[in-house]
């Protein structure tokens, strides 16, 4: 009976250890060696989740690659998974640089996530627009800003979160044209039912992304009044800049794929060779096109630059915030 | 209507597409039929296979799983009284007792015969009268998506009329579940204690799937040593159910297709509280109230037919606004957007045949899950004869693979598996499941439709007052709420002045 019992821990043991072995001995040098996993920290059929498929589809590397969808608190559980994974080149993340930043900034974690992370690329971007819809009758900035300002408290105004990146651009794009006071923003769950809100006329305008609205934009049922942005895009090119019409902000929300933090550097390098040569694919370039995405290559360490510059913009606002 | 003969000649000029439609209605029946696996579950791990398909092949695939899967859901609430997925709450009310009855066939019956005229009603709706009725997505506003919410909860208080302060209490629990987690519109953190997995709140298929599949096993579990009462199961035919057995079944037949059409209409409300209105309807309307819950026909098409219809009027918003409605008609979206096709007014301009297809897609689809459930309906009646020893570790198996599965998170599955026997000790104290998984549903479309309409109406829910469709349904909620407690006034009333009477006499 003894011998039987130890036997049985003896054998527990021995299958313990092997299991162990199965996942250790891998390094840099010999990457990559296993299947790649692709967190996306959202529902399938999205922007992201659409990215990272096309993107598995397009890249040329010898092992596969599988995407993961884990949903949750508008990404920031997925994202989180992927944080703590293992740093070994076989978990990276997809996610748009404004959420991962957001997800601090707005106090949803205490760790700065896109500072810890490592940033692999951009691959594509989108930008944010101000929309009207077709009730308001408004054509120009100027009319929705000189009705606002005739009738204060009657203009409502839609955005995605109360806390994040969204709310804070259009609390900007407001104090811009010098009518913070005298519009309501109202926060909604998700962008899509933010334009829902919009195209019922529950809100006259909106802060919206570029994927979300432009079905509604192309039916002629939402109107663009300002692109928050450097230069004209040339999606809308008769839609004016914030910063022609004075408003002292512009951004980009670019999309890409992060590590967790520590993962070697050489294999942060690896998979962004590997991700630049996909934009040279056709189909990964029209299947992005067609969601509203813009293709664009940005490598790691700009990516990161341009994130801490947009922060720095951002970062008042955030304090002010939590100070009122 | 030039839209439809071109879809349907796109549909039927390709034999792949026909392929599909079945294959994926079978596919999607037997993820209904199994508790964890899920409709929704379907729709998520096809949508990789869509990619490489034309448009419309991908479309028929998803919108036949998903028919299948959500009528599908009735098999295992009528066989096991576990809900295959979680709109089937509501069947087991009446398909379970009936089934332990004898008469498992006519329960199934009446249930895939309803699920099929629930389906066929909104796919007429969704073909004829689809742009007027899409209006209606973008009538319902913050406060009128609110007092859905508000006449949903009066509608659950005043089922567990018999056990008031325990529906209460369940409700009560189901919101505070509910309100873990990020809330999506103010951004603040609730109920997480500090842990970072508990920020996204509790998955909902795992709430469900733990206190109507792992409680039940577990309450079930007590009777296996016991000898099982076999039961006598009567003759029944591959046939439509008779006149006799659908009787009193059109009053819910009729109710459960308004009203889950309309409920399908109105983005993220969803299957359960259509479902759940439509049967505290019939139930009000019927003259034998009490039959409700003890093997009742038209407890079961009441169900049966309002979460078909469901599906019907998700896709309404969807084709002509492009608006999703719940995760799976937002799958679609993307199938669609992979072939650079945008769904809107334009693309009924653009590609008509696109649109058709979709049309005719899901009414084909109805009519070949009813066929097909029908048919193997022998197979199904054959589960109450199967072991539970051997039954329900199959169905643990699946439910943890299921809740693993949907969103690729073990902590879902711990979720699960807590729920499961938090349900176990709740049933065990005399709560009933159905009040907590309504106030989660219905706290969470409460709280957030609330909070914007509040930030809306500069912090004052003044702001309904200018809802004509708001007050009218708060107002339906509040008769809902002092109806019953009206009517025992005046029968106590009566008694009185016929006692009265009597002594004057």
């Amino acid at each position: 009976m003894k011998l039987k019992g130890f036997l049985s821990i003896a054998i527990v043991i021995v299958m313990v250890l092997a299991l162990a072995g199965c996942g250790g001995n891998s390094s840099a040098a010999d990457y990559p060696k296993q299947t790649i996993k692709v967190y996306v920290p959202y529902a399938p059929g999205g922007g992201s989740d659409t990215l990272a498929r096309a993107m598995i589809q397009a890249i040329d590397i010898p092992v596969d690659m599988v995407a993961v969808n884990m949903e949750g608190a508008n990404g920031l559980v997925g994202t989180m998974e992927a944080f703590n994974a293992n740093a070994d080149g076989y978990s990276i993340l997809v996610q748009s640089a404004q959420d991962l930043m957001g997800f601090s900034m707005s106090g949803a974690t205490d760790i700065s996530l896109y500072e810890e992370m490592e940033t692999i690329c951009y691959l594509v971007g989108d930008f944010n627009f101000v929309v009207t819809n077709k009730e308001s009758g408004w054509k120009t900035i100027e009319d929705m800003v000189e009705y606002a300002k005739a009738h204060p408290g009657d203009v409502k105004w839609s955005c995605s979160g109360g806390q994040g990146i969204d709310f804070a651009e259009t609390n900007l794009v407001l104090e811009g044209l010098g009518i913070k006071d005298v519009v309501t923003v109202v926060p909604y769950d998700s962008g899509s039912s933010g334009n829902v809100a919009l195209l019922g006329n529950h809100v006259q305008m909106s802060t919206n992304t570029t994927t979300e609205i432009a079905g509604s934009i192309e039916a002629g049922d939402v109107i663009p009044l300002l692109a928050i942005a450097k230069e004209r895009l040339e999606w809308a090119p008769d839609v004016p800049t914030t910063l022609e019409k004075g408003v002292d902000y512009s951004s980009y929300s670019p999309r890409g794929f992060y590590a967790p933090p520590g993962t070697p550097a050489e294999i942060v390098k690896y998979l962004q060779d590997a991700m630049e040569k996909v934009l040279a694919n056709d189909e990964f370039v029209e299947r992005m096109t067609s969601f509203g995405l813009i293709t664009n290559f940005v490598p790691g360490e700009q990516a990161f630059k341009d994130m801490k510059a947009q922060e720095s913009f951002l970062k008042p606002f955030f304090e002010n915030m939590e100070d009122e | 209507m030039l839209y439809l003969s071109e879809g349907f000649t796109y549909i039927f000029s390709d034999p792949l597409t026909i392929v599909l439609l079945i294959a994926g209605n079978l596919f999607g029946i037997i993820f209904g039929c199994i508790p964890g696996l899920t409709a929704t579950l379907g729709v998520i791990l096809l949508i990789p296979f869509t990619y490489g398909m034309s448009p419309v092949q991908g479309l028929t695939l998803l919108i036949s799983e998903y028919v299948g899967g959500i009528s599908g859901g009735l098999i295992a609430a009528c066989t096991i009284n576990i809900p295959g997925t979680p709109s089937s709450v509501i069947t087991t009310w009446d398909g379970y007792p009936m089934a332990k009855k004898g008469r498992p066939g006519t329960a199934l019956g009446i249930g895939v015969f309803c699920s099929m005229l629930g389906g066929i009603f909104s796919a007429f709706a969704l073909i004829f009268i689809a742009p007027p009725l899409a209006k209606m997505a973008l009538m319902f506003g913050s406060w009128e998506v609110f007092a859905i919410g508000i006449m949903g909860l009066a509608v659950v208080i005043g089922m567990c009329s018999n056990s008031l302060a325990k529906g209460i209490i369940g409700v009560l629990f189901g919101m505070v579940w509910g309100a873990i987690g990020l809330d999506p519109v103010s951004g603040v953190t609730r109920l997480t204690f500090g842990h970072w997995q508990l920020l996204g709140g509790l998955n909902d298929t795992a709430v469900c799937m733990g206190l109507f599949a792992v409680a039940e096993i577990l309450l079930q579990t007590r009777e296996l040593g016991r000898p099982k009462t076999k039961i006598e199961i009567k003759k029944f035919s591959l046939k439509p159910p008779s006149r006799k057995e659908m009787e009193g079944c059109a009053v819910p037949i009729t109710l459960g297709s308004i009203y889950g059409t309309v409920i399908g209409i109105v983005p993220a409300i969803g299957q359960t509280v259509a479902s759940m209105i439509t049967y505290n309807h019939t139930k009000s309307l019927s003259k034998t109230p009490e039959k409700f819950g003890t093997g009742y026909g038209p407890g079961i098409a009441a169900s049966e037919t309002a979460n078909n219809a469901v599906n019907g009027g998700a896709l309404i918003p969807l084709i002509t606004l492009g608006i999703p409605g719940d995760t799976v008609t937002a799958a679609l979206i993307g199938g669609l957007m992979i072939h650079g096709l945008r769904p809107g007014p334009i693309l009924f301009v653009d590609h008509p045949e696109i649109i058709g297809g979709i049309m005719v897609a899901y009414f084909f689809a109805n009519i070949v899950m009813y066929l097909l459930e029908q048919g193997i309906m022998v197979g199904f009646v054959k589960l109450l004869d199967v072991k539970m020893s051997y039954l329900f570790p199959a169905i643990l198996l699946c439910c943890v693979l299921g809740v693993y599965t949907i969103n690729n998170r073990m902590f879902d599955v711990w979720v699960m598996l807590i729920f499961g026997i938090a349900g176990f000790l709740f049933e065990r104290l005399g709560f009933d499941m159905f009040p907590p998984i309504m106030g989660y549903i219905l706290g969470i479309l409460i709280e957030s439709n609330m909070t914007t309409g509040l930030i809306a109406s500069g912090g004052s829910f003044a702001g309904i007052m200018e809802k004509p469709i708001a007050v009218v349904l708060i107002t339906i909620a509040f008769l809902f709420l002092i109806g019953p407690v009206i009517s025992r006034y005046f029968k106590r009333r009566k008694q009185e002045i016929n006692a009265t009477n009597i002594k004057n006499i």
